[in-house]
């Protein structure tokens, strides 16, 4: 398989009245295409931010934006606004934004929006549209009555598949999911996941799927990447991650994530996140770490490559 | 459960909402809870968990008396209170407290935490003087932890994390010592790490008072670590009850295995299956399918029968009951 995205020292910062947020702190990974990686971590940790650096949609305050980012071979970085919107852009590459599914446009039906894209991308006329926006519905299992239904009129696992329609308008072959399914219910999630997966072998699609739940990332991701603070602290396949997971991070976020079959206290990490305009010095993760030792408050670990598809960012696994 | 150590007791409640007249000039109700008895011992967590709009928010609301029932009856203490006025229900605003999902919207922004925690007790006229009623201030915010008390006392919500925010929705809940909490959904909107810190401590304070809780939410993975007894809800009835592990290891409905093979499991295997859910919504709360109601999602329908007699919650081995054809006749 061929690898379809590489980042290298991805950076995004905000400009904020308490300072400057460092939410994605020099992040460095390959996707393979056709696969699917899941982003984890805690809230507040820079997930989204993470998928806005990927898809270079960037907020207005944004301070700082660096690193290399090459997606299907070219460097978007050296690419101006108008190129990632007339070939990127819904074309290659899309994104299920967090909490999507509640800003649908309430005065648009369904099928008017989800004929937009073709109209205004493709420029075809309206009733050519129509027809596209039918044949969305029935990729993502809808009935063909929803086109002149509003989004009120929708249940909330409706909503999302036209959310995930929308996305797919264009076919692009990489899609971001942000939190697609956190404000729903167990079975709807549960559905909505089934949907997730028949589209990824109908398309051909490469998927980052962003959550905080590492149960759920283990529906859909072949690789796991934590995030922590703004930088990725392991990465790896998800049988690494999911049996024998070595950042202390991750083992404290799975010893904290409920299992069907086994009894075991479920555990809290104490603390929270640190704020990221002021992350602490060396591994940011070492205040609230139970194996911190004095090195961890100064250096920073770089990622230690531990099995052929697994790394780690910590000093407990750095060779002396 | 003898009568002594039950709490609170609800027989077949039935809570309608009223949204107007249809076309032939009946009024047209959507049957939020449809005929649904539930048992809470004293001191004992049960929980009740079903699909969204099954009607859970509305029997918690209705058990505490936030809403009035339409039909059957609600035993507290062996006191009726489904018929009380709100003049008569003084004592028992005392004596149960909610907590809600959203520890963004529930607390009053303008308040501080002291005033939001302050005001249960001015209402109910329990503090003699200031310095007794900051005293109980302080007390609440240690038992959720939130210390030093001063320092959390004067912030407002604004101020605080979303656990941290429930923390307070905690404190306020557990201010007046009730005997009885409905916890609605209160951790659904934090993160996994967060969600059991919170869980920890509202079980720890509902053991260290020997508070009656009922937990609702949508998710049964965490429930098992948290009540003794479970319900299932399925559009305004349940559909199955008994010992939480036993459901767990065993669902006997067809809803509740469908919920258990929904929950998301940290499993590599996950990856190459489809889970086994019932395609579909949940049925319209204003014309219920007729017999079971959830026949037309389910695998294994009857014909002739599933859909034309509604099932019984029937009691079949120790203390499950399940409401389905294919375990009673
Ligand atoms: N446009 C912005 N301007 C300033 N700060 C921001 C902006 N967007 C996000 N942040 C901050 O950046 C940090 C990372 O936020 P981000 O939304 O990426 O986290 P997340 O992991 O997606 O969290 P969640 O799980 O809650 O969605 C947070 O501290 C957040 O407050
Ligand atoms: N005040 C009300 N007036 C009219 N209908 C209502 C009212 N409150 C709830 N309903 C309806 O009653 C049904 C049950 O709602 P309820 O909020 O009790 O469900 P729930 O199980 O708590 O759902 P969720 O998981 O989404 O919170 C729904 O169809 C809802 O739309
Ligand atoms: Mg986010
Ligand atoms: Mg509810």
């Amino acid at each position: 398989m061929s690898v379809l995205l590489s980042l290298k020292g991805l950076t995004l910062y905000y400009r904020t009245r308490r300072g400057v947020v460092k939410a994605v702190d020099g992040v460095s990974f390959d996707l393979k295409e056709g696969s699917c990686l899941s982003l984890v971590g805690e809230s507040g940790c820079g997930k989204s931010s993470m998928a806005y650096a990927i898809m270079r949609l960037l907020p207005r305050n944004t301070h700082t934006y660096c690193g290399e980012l090459i997606f299907d071979g070219k460097n978007l970085m050296d690419l101006t606004e108008n190129d990632l919107r007339r070939d990127f852009w819904l074309k290659k590459m899309a994104m299920v934004f967090q909490g999507a599914m509640n800003s649908l446009n309430p005065v648009l039906n369904i099928g008017e929006q989800l004929a937009e894209p073709f109209t205004i991308h493709l420029g075809l006329d309206k009733l050519e549209a129509l027809k596209r926006a039918a044949e969305l519905l029935e990729l993502v299992r809808l009935p063909n009555s929803l086109l002149d239904k509003y989004p009120h009129e929708l249940s909330g696992g409706m909503k999302q598949r036209v959310v995930i329609a929308t996305a797919l308008s264009l076919r692009p072959k990489f899609l971001i999911l942000d939190e697609p399914t956190s404000a729903l219910d167990v079975i709807t999630q549960a559905n909505i996941i089934n949907l997730l997966k028949r589209l990824q072998e109908e398309l051909n699609l490469t998927y980052i799927f962003i959550t905080h739940d590492l149960g759920l990332s283990s529906e859909l991701s072949d690789y796991i990447a934590v995030m922590y603070a703004g930088k990725v602290v392991e990465l790896g396949d998800i049988v690494s991650i999911l049996t024998a997971p070595k950042h202390p991070y991750t083992q404290k976020l799975l010893a904290a994530t409920p299992k069907l079959l086994e009894d075991a206290k479920l555990e809290f990490i104490p603390g929270s996140p640190p704020d990221l305009a002021y992350p602490p010095p060396g591994c940011r993760f070492h205040p609230r770490c139970p194996y911190v030792m004095d090195v961890c408050k100064v250096r920073e670990p770089e990622p230690v490559k531990v099995s052929s598809e697994h790394y780690v960012s910590c000093l407990l696994w750095e060779r002396v | 459960m003898p009568a002594e150590t039950l709490l609170l007791q609800a027989k077949d409640v039935k809570t309608w909402f009223s949204i107007g007249r249809g076309i032939v000039g009946k009024s047209v109700y959507v049957k939020a809870v449809d005929g649904v008895s539930v048992d809470v011992g004293k001191g004992e967590s049960v929980a009740v968990v079903g699909e969204s709009g099954s009607g859970k928010t509305t029997l918690g609301k209705t058990l505490l008396r936030l809403y009035k029932p339409i039909s059957g009856e609600i035993l507290y203490d062996s006191r009726r209170i489904d018929n009380l006025n709100e003049d008569q229900l003084k004592w028992y605003r005392r004596e149960a407290q909610i907590i809600y999902q959203d520890p963004f919207g529930s607390l009053n922004p303008f308040f501080t935490v002291e005033r939001i925690l302050s005001e249960p007790l001015s209402i109910h006229n329990i503090a003699k003087h200031y310095s007794e009623m900051k005293e109980m201030v302080n007390q609440a915010l240690a038992d959720v932890k939130l210390e030093p008390p001063e320092m959390f006392a004067s912030k407002h919500p604004h101020m605080l994390s979303g656990g941290q925010r429930q923390r307070v929705a905690i404190a306020r809940a557990m201010i007046l010592k009730p005997k009885l909490i409905v916890a609605d959904e209160p951790v659904s909107m934090l993160d996994a790490s967060v969600r059991v810190e919170i869980m920890d401590l509202l079980k720890g304070l509902q053991e260290k008072y020997k508070t009656s809780l009922i937990y609702i939410t949508h998710d049964l993975a965490t429930i098992k670590y948290f009540s003794q007894t479970l319900y299932i809800m399925y559009a305004g009835k349940i559909v199955e009850s008994g010992p939480t592990r036993e459901i767990l290891k065993e669902p006997l409905h067809p809803y509740t295995q469908a919920l258990v093979s929904a929950i998301p499991d940290p499993n590599p295997e996950n990856r190459k299956r489809y889970r086994n859910v019932p395609a579909g919504e949940p049925p319209s709360a204003v014309s219920p399918p007729s017999g079971c109601r959830f026949h037309p999602r389910c695998p294994y329908l009857i014909k002739g029968k599933c859909e034309v007699e509604e099932p019984q919650l029937i009691e079949i081995k120790g203390s499950r009951r399940v409401a389905c054809y294919l375990h009673t006749k």
